[in-house]
């Protein structure tokens, strides 16, 4: 999909300013925040719950390389075959010379984030196959060409006309249709076709097993078990940090995935793969094919401070908590990964020259790591990309902050080693802020500082510094106190 | 020949600096695991009922194919595609229920080949019989195992699923349905905890059942 994540500013203005959105925005995440929050109550204690989930994320990274190799040895044995992939590129060519291989000219896919990151279907595309989003809200974002709202629910806020008029235009409906449950139930007859003569299934991963060599997708719909049970081959695309080590550990990240995702028990499937079928099956796939993705993860794991961003296992619990989410939405996100998980995520995977903006918008409040079910430090993690940014950290693409900015600083640095320099400093700055002052609050300032006060006011200073105060009020004890504290042991 | 990327990916992540790792709370496994077997059923069908399954039980007093034939009947059911898995011939099932008039059952090693097979799931079945091999009463969950007599299509493609699910066969938790499952000679290449109806809620919100898989689900208890 195409990346905008250097739109942010101009498509979160623009989504601000839309009633509808808006008026989305105030229900949903709300709606969603509270179900998870009951949902957690089945837990006997639910932050060790979390707890637990963290150490197991993290537990798995710091395990990551003999993980993969024993998963890797695992779904070999079991008959899957498996493709390293170290980018996009070399993923997507991968995929469309197996379907070419085969034969295949269209293909349905599970919901799966990781597709998104690759391209996938413009890639598929271009190759002449045709790929079918089957999740239903990824169908209708994938008719209407628009980025994922929600993780949980991509085409949530689109209106009951819009996809009306789209599936008219596609042939899926003859008349106007504005009932949701008839609309879902025309995509089900549209894709069913799809399924039923299916040959090539191409899903995401949840989670991957290391000890068993075992696949698990979590989903609520079905379209990713049928993806994965009626054709020929399925191929199921993982980034190298899916896996865990065991079964227990799956189940009890699967207990909080859905726990936090969308305040489920557990979804309607749960299904898990150890190879392509046997033999003397007569469902389930014959090639099972399983491409291990990088891009760019390694760099990510090789930092210990950055590491921590690959716990994720995309619940989008932080999205709901979010304050800034909850004013824009996820189009301004501009990539597969909204709200706080896309601010961690995409600076990492996509550089800080097109995200800079992403991990500015972050108000620092916690909300999104109060919630997060593997424990990662959200606004830990963007304080990091800022400094390294300004910094101009060639790891991250990072440019480093603006030659005036870094002059400010630098003088500021200068005048606050300098208790003289700061007394006349402090003086003048308390003079001139004060010009300003509307009574006890300043509400605007001159150039540059017109944008911060755009939306914050400051207590005016008040005519004369503590140390002058404090001075006034005590002048003897004031001078003889250093000497005498001196004497002390 | 140069080094894979398999290889190179591998030695990157081995040369990372370790981090030091917080130690794991332990995690008590769901209350369900400390229920006596009758609470543990009643559990379970609370919970399968929550998601809109049917729960339909047993009477000893009477022949399975005519209670099958009932069950049918009551939900519009005439054409059923079973499995011969172990679960469901020990209950004497789909075999009770064949002479039934009404019903039309076919049986999975009746196909000679996967396309018959998956045409007759997706254009001519109402619904899919299968045993459950177990039921997991901490979600309401039915474990599927599928191999050579238990088919992934029947559970899935067809607009209903019932599955017969042995009393015995209820336990508090996933791991232990899955110990059982992982401790077997052979392992199954798919396994699926199915907790409900096929749903989704993606457009405005509005929840439905049935979107791509079956939009009815039914446990015979035996």
């Amino acid at each position: 999909m195409k990346v905008t994540t250097e739109q942010y500013r101009r498509v979160a203005a623009r989504e601000m300013a839309d009633e509808y959105t808006k008026s989305f925005l105030r229900l949903l995440p709300a709606r969603l925040a509270e179900r998870r929050k009951t949902a957690f109550t089945d837990f006997s204690d639910p932050a060790a719950a979390r707890a637990a989930g963290a150490a197991i994320r993290a537990g798995a990274l710091e395990n990551l390389p003999q993980l993969l190799a024993t998963f890797e040895k695992n779904a070999k044995a079991a008959g899957a075959r498996v493709f390293w992939a170290r980018d996009a590129a070399a993923a997507n060519r991968y995929i469309v010379d197996t379907a070419r291989e085969n034969g295949i000219s269209g293909v349905t896919k599970g919901k799966s984030m990781i597709t998104e990151e690759l391209g996938l279907n413009e890639a598929l595309a271009e190759n002449g196959i045709r790929a079918w989003e089957t999740d239903l809200g990824e169908f209708i974002t994938q008719l209407l060409a628009c980025p994922p709202f929600h993780i949980v629910g991509p085409a949530l806020n689109i209106p009951v006309a819009r996809i009306s008029e789209i599936f008219l235009e596609k042939g899926l409906i003859s008349r106007p249709e504005h009932d949701p449950v008839q609309l879902g139930l025309a995509a089900r007859r549209f894709l069913r076709e799809k399924f039923r003569h299916l040959e090539m299934g191409i899903t995401g991963v949840n989670l991957a097993v290391a000890d068993s060599g075992t696949l698990i997708n979590v989903e609520n719909e079905g379209n990713i078990r049928l993806s994965k049970s009626r054709p020929r081959i399925q191929v199921a695309v993982m980034s190298l940090e899916k896996v865990v080590a065991d079964m227990p550990d799956a189940m009890h990240l699967i207990r909080l995935l859905c726990r936090s995702c969308t305040g489920q028990q557990v979804s309607a499937y749960v299904s898990m793969d150890t190879g392509p079928r046997k033999d003397d099956e007569i469902d389930g796939p014959e090639q099972l094919h399983i491409v291990i993705l990088d891009n760019g993860r390694t760099r990510i794991y090789e930092d210990p401070v950055t590491r921590q961003a690959l716990r994720c296992i995309r619940c989008g619990a932080c999205l709901n908590a979010c304050p800034v989410y909850g004013q824009i939405g996820g189009y301004p996100y501009g990539w597969a990964y909204s709200g706080p998980m896309g601010q961690v995520l995409s600076p990492l995977l996509l550089g800080f020259a097109r995200t800079r903006d992403l991990f500015s918008a972050c108000t620092l409040c916690g909300k999104c790591r109060d919630v997060c079910p593997v424990g990662i430090d959200h606004p830990g993690l963007m304080l990091y990309y800022r400094n390294r940014d300004a910094v101009g950290d060639p790891d991250f693409r990072g440019t480093g902050a603006p030659r005036p900015e870094k002059a400010v600083y630098g003088a500021y640095a200068i005048i606050a080693g300098h208790p003289l320099l700061w007394r006349v400093f402090g003086a003048m700055a308390r003079r001139a802020i004060n010009c300003y002052a509307r009574g006890n609050t300043i509400g605007k300032g001159p150039g540059v500082l017109k944008g911060w006060f755009a939306l914050r006011d400051l207590p005016a200073p008040p005519s004369r510094s503590f140390r002058d105060q404090w001075k006034r009020r005590h002048p003897a004890p004031h001078a003889a106190r250093p000497a005498s504290g001196r004497k002390q042991p | 020949m140069s080094v894979s990327v398999r290889d190179q990916i591998l030695v990157r992540l081995r040369q990372a600096p370790a981090r030091a790792v917080a130690e794991r709370p332990p995690v008590a496994l769901p209350k369900e695991t400390g229920l006596a077997r009758d609470d543990r059923i009643e559990a379970f069908c609370a919970r399968f009922a929550e998601q809109t399954g049917i729960v339909y039980h047993r009477d000893p007093a009477r022949d399975i194919g005519e209670t099958l034939a009932e069950i049918c009947r009551e939900h519009g059911i005439i054409r059923v595609i079973s499995g011969f898995d172990s679960v469901l011939a020990a209950s004497g099932l789909p075999d009770a229920a064949m002479g039934i008039p009404e019903l039309e059952i076919r049986t999975q090693a009746g196909f000679a080949d996967r396309e018959e097979f998956a045409e007759a799931v997706f254009a001519w079945a109402d619904a899919g019989l299968t045993g459950a091999d177990y039921g997991v009463a901490e979600s309401g969950s039915l474990v599927l195992a599928f191999d050579r007599n238990h088919a992934r299509l029947l559970s899935l493609a067809p607009g209903a699923h019932i599955a017969v699910l042995p009393r015995d066969r209820v336990v508090g938790a996933y791991e232990q349905a899955m110990a059982e499952l992982g401790g077997a000679r052979e392992k199954p290449s798919q396994i699926a905890f199915v907790t409900g109806p096929s749903m989704t809620a993606d457009i405005q919100g509005m929840p439905f059942k049935g979107m791509h898989g079956p939009g009815k689900i039914i446990v015979f208890l035996v």
